[in-house]
């Protein structure tokens, strides 16, 4: 996946400001950093929230909060990585009103989320899927998003770092823990 | 090298059973996606933010026109647009009103008013109608406003005296002298006679008398017989004739 998307290339970022910068040439260029971005972004989101139709709607409100806060875009940051905090933070925001509506649920969290997931028609995995993917939302915010970055996505520390704002020693730490906690939940639920 | 190199190795040495489970994922993903999602994501994307810009003001000034017609639009919902009907057509009529009354007896005309001649119209009053007046609302007369708003032709004249004695309830009106001679006087009157001996307070000094009857008018001291008048007159009743004498003088 990181190959594909070779976010790094500082000729890109450079191609589509230049459109963005440009008030006749802003809608191209925001078009092209859609086409970019959009399924790494998606897939960053899916993993977090697993359901299609929330990563959908997670994935729209990321770009449209990306419209608009494009022309204070300074270039500080490379855009990738300033397109995966605003997914991020879009993801986190998302996922607290879901832990609400699963606390409110009748049937408790653990419930409300196998079947949500079980719901999904693009959900295809086995119980052990399944089990995983509700050990990953067990975990603490943090260690969930390296878990989930690194695991899924294929992306190196020093790229998570970038994008977390973090030192690549604290996220070596806290992805060794996650993966311990994960086996241990995983292996008992089965 | 590849950086998932790194992390299958990675794990590989935190939890093979995670490792295996990784592995059979990237065989067959959980993840399914609808057909076409990517390519019609963008138009999908492009349409939702168009919806968004027409319903967001640009301007400060489109900003206070769009609150403008929200306000107007919510005055004309049916719950709204009764009442505000009902206030217009009563500020019509109102309005009407005024405009057809303004030539008429207006009773807030002014110059109307300033025109009157109030003391002119008092001294129309006949006296008789005044002292009925006077008498019928005595209770709502204070005493020291009364004898501060007497004039000093009123207090040369002031021959009732004789007839109307000073009562000890001031608030009381003033009754006739006959009334109190009546042959079985009620209880009550007794009982207050009672306690006005038993009280300290007290009758006139014959010093006070004296000066009290050189300074009145010779022609009411004639007709007066102090004996029934003076038996009940109390310092206070003195210190209001010693007022009232006071401003004579003056």
């Amino acid at each position: 996946m990181s190959e594909k998307y070779s976010h790094t290339d500082k000729e890109q970022d450079k191609t589509i400001l230049g459109l963005i910068r440009n008030t006749r040439t802003f809608e191209r260029g925001f078009r092209l950093l859609v086409q970019t971005f959009q399924e790494r972004l998606y897939w960053h989101i899916r993993q977090r929230v697993n359901v299609h139709d929330f990563a959908d709607e997670i994935l729209q409100n990321t770009f449209i909060k990306v419209y608009k806060g494009l022309k204070n875009f300074r270039g500080d940051s490379k855009l990738y990585t300033w397109l995966y905090r605003i997914a991020s933070n879009e993801t986190f925001t998302f996922m607290k009103k879901q832990q609400k509506h699963a606390t409110d649920s009748i049937d408790g969290e653990d419930n409300y989320f196998a079947q949500t997931l079980k719901a999904d028609n693009y959900f295809d995995g086995d119980q052990a899927q399944i089990i995983l993917r509700k050990a990953i939302a067990n975990l603490p915010e943090k260690q969930g998003k390296v878990f989930a970055m690194r695991y899924f996505e294929d992306m190196s520390y020093k790229e998570i770092a970038e994008v977390l704002d973090t030192s690549v020693g604290a996220l070596k730490a806290s992805y060794h823990h996650a993966v311990k906690k994960i086996e241990a939940y995983v292996k008992n639920a089965l | 090298m590849k950086e998932e190199d790194n992390i299958n190795r990675e794990l590989e040495d935190l939890s093979p059973f995670l490792k295996g489970l990784r592995d059979e994922e990237k065989q067959k993903s959980s993840f399914k996606i609808p057909d076409n999602y990517f390519n019609n994501f963008e138009d999908r994307l492009m349409a939702r933010i168009g919806e968004e810009k027409a319903l967001t003001p640009k301007t400060k000034k489109d900003s206070r026109k769009a609150s403008f017609w929200m306000i107007l639009s919510k005055l004309f919902k049916p719950q709204y647009a009764v009442g505000f009907a009902s206030v217009t057509l009563v500020g019509a009529l109102g309005l009407m009103w005024m405009l057809n009354n303004k030539n008429s007896n207006n009773p807030f005309d002014y110059q109307s008013v300033a025109r009157l001649n109030v003391p002119a119209q008092l001294e129309e009053i006949p006296v008789e109608d005044a002292n009925a007046y006077l008498l019928a609302h005595i209770d709502e007369v204070d005493t020291e406003e009364l004898t501060a708003s007497l004039e000093q032709e009123s207090i040369n004249n002031l021959s009732v005296i004789h007839q109307y004695p000073p009562s000890q309830d001031t608030t009381k009106p003033i009754a006739d002298p006959k009334d109190n001679v009546s042959p079985n006087p009620p209880k009550n009157e007794v009982k207050v006679e009672d306690e006005k001996k038993d009280s300290p307070s007290p009758k006139m000094n014959s010093n006070k008398k004296n000066d009290l009857v050189n300074n009145l008018d010779r022609e009411v001291l004639d007709d007066t017989e102090w004996d029934d008048i003076l038996g009940d007159v109390t310092n206070e009743d003195l210190d209001l004739l010693e007022g009232l004498l006071l401003k004579k003088e003056k």
